[in-house]
């Protein structure tokens, strides 16, 4: 994606790094936080990393005890993503602009058929659909980690495939629609936490659209 | 956050990355859209043939199918990073040129007089013979520049060996036709960046500020540029802002349409400078950038002396003075300026709504101005120096003569102070006039001259009198309104059964190698021109060292190292298209250093004048004695030995000159220009026919549309059937004024003559404006285009299916050859013109 000299890294690091990325914010979205979750973000590596998102994110995660502040953001997944009430559905159907508007809408054949046609399929225990915002992130983790191996094993062809799809399905999938999620989200006034991710999420497609479509 | 931070955050997250949500395989190959066509009759899979486009000069790769040796469909390529596999109507419409059924496919002699319509077919051996006859006996007079070839479209491989065939018989009289394209455009990025061609990096632009082009119609990268910025529209990522005077689709697709009047893009421009250096927006990345400019005549002038004079000259062009000129709204504009200035980064692009005026070429200064004080220049997202291909090809015989000229292609005298692309539509003009000669034999290839310039009457007139051309000889696969003044036509093949390697330039930065090649063999008696040229090579006794544009093809690809290391013809035949995968895109190439070596190399010398270094043996300078006294900018053709530019003590690649002798500073200020008595920084000069028209008065601009190219599409039916009339244009306020209703006919007069066509009353064109598209009009092209049969057309079941009698207006009959005095562009857009209702 992103040439190796401009990072300091080899192709194959910048792809497993991306996958990194994918990977935990897909985590964000997918459930409620844990206390696993936590722990990994007050760490000092990623609090670095964070710059100054990740100094708000720490204050907030450490104005109060652990537990309270688990409570807390439990409660707040809740009334932003799952309801009952006013909620963001956190699939494509629902959100892309000019979509179906529904869950279950033809978008979410669309990436199901998309999902299946890469050799992946969503576990029947995630419990969650295809075109669900932690699904399509983990998905393109998926991918990301692929391309990771297929570079640091010698296997360009299957590097280059796997970076392929991961073009194809930012430009048609999850690239059209993060920005909806922004918005939306920011409607809702999320706590920093949900805030700093939404943020977070958005800044990362864009990077990443506009680095798939320069190469 | 930046890429790196997101590395960092991404590789200290492993551990918490997979839920498990997704259960895998390993991925199987991406399923590429296109590369399969089957025939809906029997199923079976069609032939599918990698080649190029030939319909508009973008040149984009394509894959004919054919089913039983028919070329029945014509789709993009999708292994293209060019197009990634986007085609448009008009290349989708090419599907109908092999098949056209006004065809000439046999060599045609004239029996008449000329223009008379008789005709009769011969041989090759007796066309050839003819013209090898005549072309034997010039040279051998000495006078080898009587024979002129005036060329429309010829690029890449057709360009190179019909050159070389002409370089090689010794005759340098050869026209072009960018004059009647956008050459304002590059004679004002020659001036200001040097070697011309602006590429528009959309993938990363955040804002686009468009001065009159509609490059989601028409545009030389059409196709490769306008799905592009589509994308970035429909994504949401970028913000369109137009300029033009008419509501073009591309206007209709922005985000906001700004009417301008006729001709005045420039005020606007020097107003959106004004505001950016006044409230000191250059800063950051425009005073970065400053330092690669010369903004005063001092090449070494400090950044806060540049600054000064910029300020200085701007300081008259406020957003309120060019309201009363443009008509947009001072507020309008500041607003724009703060916009452009500060939306990084942002992509300023341009085309003959801009340009094509009086002082078109400064207008293109301008804009690079602007777009050199915001930091916008040859950085992703901006307007880039453009990147293309280098193929190497054979060169011909190691001897040959000294090319002759007849001063016959800048134009009449004083028409343009810099005619770096000649002046093509004031040829006619300059052979009637005489003074510097004639040619005896006139030969014209992909070209209309009659149709494609202004004032159509004095070029029929002209190109039809034998006392003017003596002989004329025509290469055009369809009989056109040129072909019909011939005294000799040589059937050209169309594009699709043709030969090529291609080169145009890619809108990511990163080349792209590709070839055309035939879809179906060439009809009838049909021939390549470029094939012509060597057959007559022969004929002239001196070979050019291959026989056919393919064995050229298939020497070139074994030349080129990259095509070579790939499996050379072979491999291209096969693929179509080629780019190098580890390509990077390429920014930023002035800034890069010199090697020390560069400059200690025997020859080159630094210019104190300029800072340039120079290699003065290359310019062909008698000693180092002499190119230091006579200096860079006084040599003849000095650019061509530039070497690098010195700014504080370095020598960098800097912006290198073309045509002109300019410096490897961006030229804001232009020494040159001062030197031609023309302002040295872009500035505001009113068109003198505007300035001087009466009250009721129009201005008449031309346009494109989607779906047609200018003069080279009329024959193909699916196109023809969408487009055929083109109504004029006129403002529901101007119409009212002239009590002109929607769909009266009407007389559009001009000085150079009156034309009738009918009005579309409609607010999607500026007051005070009639607008009237290319394309129309055609009184020859076969029946499609003029309801007309050509000589040689055969029957065409579809032609009982032709539902339209209107064939629409041919504007250029009332426009003017009338040059810009800098560029020698043709000044479509500055016609003023009387309307009435009849
Ligand atoms: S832009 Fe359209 S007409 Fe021009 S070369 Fe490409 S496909 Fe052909």
């Amino acid at each position: 994606m992103c040439n190796a000299s401009e990072t300091g890294l080899s192709r194959g690091e910048e792809a497993r790094a991306r996958s990194g990325v994918y990977g935990l914010l897909a985590r964000v979205f997918r459930a409620e936080a844990d206390a696993a979750l936590l722990r990994h973000l007050q760490s000092p590596e990623i609090v670095a990393a964070l710059g100054r998102p990740g100094e708000e994110l720490a204050a907030f995660l450490t104005r109060q005890g652990t537990d309270r502040t688990l409570a807390d953001l439990a409660e707040e997944y809740t009334r932003l993503f799952l309801g009952p009430g006013p909620h963001l559905s956190l699939h494509e159907a629902v959100l892309v602009p000019g979509g179906a508007g529904l869950l279950w809408g033809r978008e979410t054949a669309v990436v199901k058929t998309c999902m299946g046609e890469a050799g992946c399929a969503v576990a029947d225990q995630a419990e969650l659909l295809p075109d669900h915002l932690a699904v399509e992130l983990e998905f393109m983790a998926h991918l990301c980690a692929e391309e990771a191996q297929g570079w640091l094993s010698g296997d360009a062809v299957g590097a280059r495939n796997a970076a392929a799809w991961q073009t194809a399905f930012l430009n048609g999938h999850l690239g059209t629609w993060v920005g909806s999620v922004r918005e939306r989200l920011e409607a809702a006034r999320p706590s920093p936490f949900y805030a700093v991710f939404a943020e977070l999420l958005c800044a990362f497609v864009r990077q990443e659209v506009e680095t798939c479509l320069s190469r | 956050m930046d890429r790196r931070a997101f590395l960092k955050l991404g590789a200290a997250s492993s551990a918490v990355a997979f839920s498990g949500a997704i259960l895998s395989n390993r991925a199987k190959a991406l399923p590429q859209p296109g590369g399969k066509d089957f025939s809906p009759a029997t199923g079976a899979e069609r032939q599918a043939v990698p080649s190029a486009c030939w319909q508009c000069v973008t040149r984009c790769p394509i894959i004919g199918y054919v089913e039983d040796g028919r070329l029945v469909k014509i789709e993009g390529q999708p292994d293209s990073i060019r197009t990634r596999g986007v085609l448009c109507a008009k290349g989708q419409g090419g599907v109908n040129q092999s098949s056209d059924p006004d065809r000439i496919l046999h060599p045609m002699k004239r029996v008449g007089k000329r223009g008379e319509g008789r005709w009769q077919r011969i041989s090759w051996d007796e066309a050839l013979g003819d013209l090898a006859a005549r072309m034997k006996k010039l040279r051998e007079a000495g006078e080898p520049e009587k024979v002129m070839f005036h060329y429309g479209r010829m690029k890449a491989s057709s360009s190179k060996l019909i050159g070389l065939f002409f370089e090689t018989y010794g005759t340098k009289t050869i026209g072009n036709h960018t004059a009647i394209c956008e050459a304002a455009k590059w004679v004002g990025q020659e001036l200001t960046w040097g070697v011309h061609y602006d590429n528009w990096d959309f993938d990363h632009a955040r804002y686009v500020l468009n001065f009159g082009s509609n490059i989601l119609e028409a545009h030389t990268n059409h196709v490769p540029t306008a799905h592009r910025l589509i994308d970035r529209l429909a994504s949401g990522q970028l913000r369109l802002v137009t300029f033009d005077v008419r509501l073009s689709n591309t206007a209709a697709k922005s985000h906001e349409w700004l009417p301008i009047r006729p001709g005045t893009d420039r005020a606007a421009v020097l107003a959106l400078c004004q505001v950016i250096m006044a409230e000191d927006l250059y800063q950051g990345d425009g005073a970065a950038f400053l330092k690669f400019c010369k903004a005063t005549s001092d090449h070494q002038a400090t950044l806060e002396d540049k600054v000064a004079a910029l300020k200085a000259h701007l300081a008259a062009y406020t957003p309120e003075w060019a309201e009363g000129i443009t008509g947009v709204a001072a507020a309008t504009l500041r607003r724009l300026a703060r916009e452009v200035a500060t939306v990084k980064p942002a992509c300023i692009i341009s085309y003959r709504g801009a340009v094509a005026h009086h002082h078109g070429a400064d207008t293109e200064r301008a804009i690079q101005m602007l777009a050199a004080i915001t930091g916008n220049i040859d950085a992703p997202g901006t307007r880039c120096v453009a990147v293309a291909p280098k193929w190497k090809s054979p060169t011909g015989p190691e001897n040959k003569p000294k090319a002759r000229e007849l001063k016959i292609i800048d134009g009449l005298k004083g028409a343009a102070a810099l005619p770096n692309h000649h002046v093509s539509h004031q040829i006619f003009k300059v052979i009637k006039d005489g003074s510097a000669g004639r040619p005896e034999v006139y030969i014209w290839y992909c070209h209309q001259p009659v149709y494609a310039n202004g004032e159509v009457q004095d070029n029929i007139d002209i190109l039809k009198d034998e006392s003017l051309l003596p002989f004329t000889v025509c290469s055009t696969p369809f009989y056109d309104e040129s072909a019909a003044l011939a005294d000799l036509i040589l059937p050209d093949t169309p594009y699709t059964e043709r030969w090529d390697w291609e080169d145009m330039v890619s809108p990511n930065q990163v080349a792209e190698f590709y070839i055309r090649q035939p879809l179906v063999p060439p009809m009838g008696a049909t021939r390549d021109f470029a094939d012509v040229c060597c057959d007559l090579a022969d004929r002239l006794g001196m070979p050019l060292g291959f026989k056919s544009k393919e064995e050229f093809v298939r020497l070139s690809c074994a030349l080129t190292p990259e095509i070579k290391a790939q499996g050379g013809f072979d491999f291209l035949r096969a693929k179509g298209v080629w780019h190098d995968p580890a390509a990077k895109p390429r920014y930023f190439s002035y800034r890069k250093p010199l090697k020390p070596e560069d400059c200690q190399r025997d020859g080159v010398i630094k210019d104190p004048t300029t800072g340039v270094w120079w290699d003065w043996k290359k310019a062909h300078v008698e000693s180092a004695a002499l190119a230091l006294e006579v200096g860079y900018r006084a040599t003849k053709k000095a650019y061509a030995a530039y070497v690098g530019q010195e700014i504080d003590g370095v020598v960098y690649a800097g912006f290198k000159p073309d045509k002109v002798n300019k410096s490897g500073l961006f030229e804001l200020h232009s020494d040159l220009m001062t030197d031609k008595g023309f302002a040295p920084l872009p500035s505001w000069t009113p068109i003198p026919e505007h300035a001087a028209m009466a009250k009721d008065q129009l201005i008449l601009i031309t346009y494109k549309v989607a779906v047609q190219i200018h003069s080279r599409s009329q024959n193909c039916k699916y196109l023809t059937e969408i487009h055929h009339r083109n109504p004029a244009w006129i403002n529901p306020a101007t119409a009212q004024e002239k009590a002109i209703g929607d769909g009266d006919r009407i007389a559009v007069t001009s000085r150079f003559g009156r034309l009738e066509t009918r009005a579309r009353v409609t607010p999607a064109v500026a007051p005070g404006v009639i607008a009237i598209s290319h394309h129309c009009g055609h009184w020859e092209y076969g029946r499609y285009a003029s309801s007309k049969q050509a000589p040689d057309g055969v029957e065409d079941p579809d032609a009982a299916r032709k539902w339209w009698r209107d064939n629409g207006a041919h504007p250029n009959w009332i426009i003017g050859n009338v040059a810009d005095p800098i560029s020698g562009q043709l000044r479509w857009m500055d016609t003023v013109v009387d309307v009435q209702r009849i």
